[in-house]
């Protein structure tokens, strides 16, 4: 498989994210841009940098119409996928007058996370705790139907137990939210009541990245405590969890939507790549069944900050802290490969 | 009942329910279908590209190709035995300590000395056989025969294993005449496939497919040994010139490797 290597992006890649039909690739980056290529090529559609600061969180809506950044400059933004244009909508200023206005909602926090419901009525986002803010889950009604008079309306706010969140996604009914803490557990909230669950603690180190399955029936957790952690959204959170032990600290983890593979990246701490040899800024597969370590692919020259697997399952593009994207499309023999045969064939050997 | 006007953004559907309190209730429902078409993907491709802000010029590179070969180690593999230390043995006298301490050396400096002091004469010339040459030494009597509580000594000059004469019986080294050189197969071939397709003609000793040490990506050649010489000739006239996916193999026998 050959990589198509692209570099927008001048500082560390944030987020890597496909839209629902696969063809484009959405990335943010500390540099305040954010880049969106044609993802079978790898080249540019368009490029827009309206945020004061680095851009944190990115999510597409399912037509590809509009899609809604989150910065380090307390704003969220919402754009016209089309035209690159911030949206327009009506609001009251400080005055109490109604204006209409590019829709950039200022904010008190830093907001750190969001993503849209699975029925694209509401939306969640994840504030940070810098600032003496409180850490908190945000709930917010959206209706982008008609991207000429978009409505916005601030709907609820949850707090956690106890560590701040990191990241939350929504499960599949759309009634329940799963969230990353910082301690290193997962815990389950109910949308309608606001309470948690359920918590559990499965990583030792704070969690980076939490990403769902296509069906949004179970999720998997990439830690610094070097591994990544399978769950379902239904259960207890003890039992049927699946470990992976990376060798070094991971960044992000994605689920394969058509095989039993787990990739996730990862890599030391760029303070520490000066003070230790080797990087290993790889990016690991997995058997999401059996756990093992089937291969890793390389090439990267910072540590891998953002892994996405295509909607189709035909590639995967990994983001790093050098900034470059690696477009990686799958070739015959990854189509091929069956771990039940190799076990079998590793059976008749040893016999 | 029911009734759908088709054809048209809006359906209308009309059915009727009878309540819990039994009365007859009309509902109609009106949905409103919105057309997507089917190749948004390919309009996406045909709109306008922008570049808002500070441009940037970035054209995708290809990079080095990339083997997505998966390394899969069988936890299943037989546990190598543990091979318990070896024993020392005095050569002089048999006890469990190093020749050097032992503390009769001194006396059993010489054979003749050995021999006065702890073992019947040898038979001949009083010149010690070892046991694996003792059956066709001359006499059929050696240190151990009856009437001689011997104690093997050899005070022959040491070879190293590797560099002593082969005897018949004794394993087949990687220079042995039986082993077949296999080149020109693909980098995705590995032992158990190959060890597989050479298994069919005779007993394969060994296997191995040569690798790259950091990649672990096969260099193209690999080794088959036979038990016997008369399987790797047989297995040399089968396979080579014979084709191995999209390549065709070469076999040859293995020249030594001085």
């Amino acid at each position: 498989m050959i990589p198509i290597v692209v570099k927008g992006h001048e500082r560390p890649i944030n987020q890597l994210k496909y839209n629902t039909d696969g063809d484009l690739l959405f990335s943010i980056s500390h540099d305040r841009r954010v880049c969106i290529w044609f993802s079978d090529t790898g080249e540019l559609f368009g490029t827009t940098d309206k945020h004061g600061g680095a851009v944190n969180c990115i999510d597409i809506d399912r037509k590809s119409t509009f899609f809604i950044t989150c910065s380090t400059d307390f704003a969220i933004q919402f754009w016209n996928l089309k035209t690159g244009e911030l949206l327009e909508y009506e609001h009251e200023n400080k005055e109490g007058e109604v204006v209409r206005g590019p829709m950039r909602i200022k904010y008190s926090a830093i907001p750190r996370f969001l993503q849209i419901h699975p029925d694209e009525n509401k939306l969640l986002l994840v504030q940070d705790t810098k600032m003496n803010q409180p850490s908190a889950i945000v709930i917010y009604d959206i209706d982008m139907h008609d991207l000429e008079n978009p409505v916005l309306k601030q709907n609820k706010v949850i707090y956690p137990k106890g560590s701040p969140y990191v990241k939350a996604v929504w499960t599949y009914d759309g009634k329940r939210i799963i969230a990353a803490h910082q301690d290193g557990s997962v815990s389950r909230t109910c949308v309608e009541t606001g309470e948690c669950e359920l918590s559990a603690k499965v990583h030792n180190d704070n969690i980076v990245d939490l990403q769902m399955s296509q069906d949004r029936s179970y999720f998997i957790t990439a830690s610094r405590d070097e591994t990544a952690v399978l769950l379902p959204v239904d259960g207890d959170f003890q039992t049927m969890k699946k470990k992976f032990q990376g060798d070094t600290g991971l960044n992000s983890a994605a689920i394969s939507p058509i095989k039993d593979i787990i990739i996730a990246g990862g890599g030391k701490k760029s303070i520490e790549v000066t003070t230790s040899s080797g990087g290993k800024f790889e990016a690991h597969f997995f058997n999401k069944l059996f756990q093992a370590d089937l291969g890793r692919v390389g090439g990267h020259f910072g540590p891998i900050n953002s892994i996405a697997i295509h909607p189709y399952g035909t590639s995967y593009a990994s983001g790093s802290e050098d900034g470059t994207i690696r477009i990686h499309h799958f070739d015959k023999s990854y189509f091929e490969f069956d771990y039940n045969e190799v076990i079998k064939e590793g059976v008749e050997d040893t016999e | 009942m029911s009734e759908a006007a088709t054809e048209s953004p809006t359906t209308t559907t009309t059915f009727y329910k009878i309540r819990d309190d039994g009365k007859k209730v009309k509902i109609t429902r009106t949905v409103t279908s919105e057309f997507v078409p089917a190749s948004m993907i390919e309009e996406r491709k045909n709109w306008p590209r922008y570049a808002h802000g500070n441009e940037i010029n970035v054209s995708p590179k290809a990079d080095q190709e990339i083997n997505l070969n998966f390394l899969v180690k069988h936890d299943k593999q037989p546990k190598k035995a543990t091979v318990p230390a070896a024993k020392v043995k005095c050569r002089v006298c048999g006890s469990n300590h190093m020749t050097i301490n032992c503390p009769i050396k001194d006396k059993v400096i010489s054979p003749e000395n050995l021999i006065n002091v702890s073992a019947p004469a040898p038979p001949a010339a009083g010149k010690y056989v070892s046991p694996s040459r003792r059956a066709a030494g001359p006499g059929a009597g050696g240190p151990g025969a009856p009437g001689g509580s011997g104690i093997p000594v050899n005070l022959e000059k040491f070879v190293p294993p590797g560099v002593r004469a082969m005897r018949p019986g004794m394993m087949h080294s990687q220079d042995s005449e039986n082993t077949l050189r296999v080149s020109n197969i693909p980098e995705t071939v590995d032992e158990h496939r190959l060890r597989r397709k050479f298994s069919t003609v005779g007993q394969v000793v060994r296997c191995h497919v040569s690798r790259h040490h950091d990649t672990n990506v096969g260099r193209g050649f690999a080794f088959v040994a036979y038990a016997t010489r008369v399987d790797a000739e047989r297995a040399k006239e089968r396979f080579n010139g014979m084709p191995i996916d999209q390549m065709i193999m070469h076999v040859d026998f293995a020249q030594p490797r001085n």
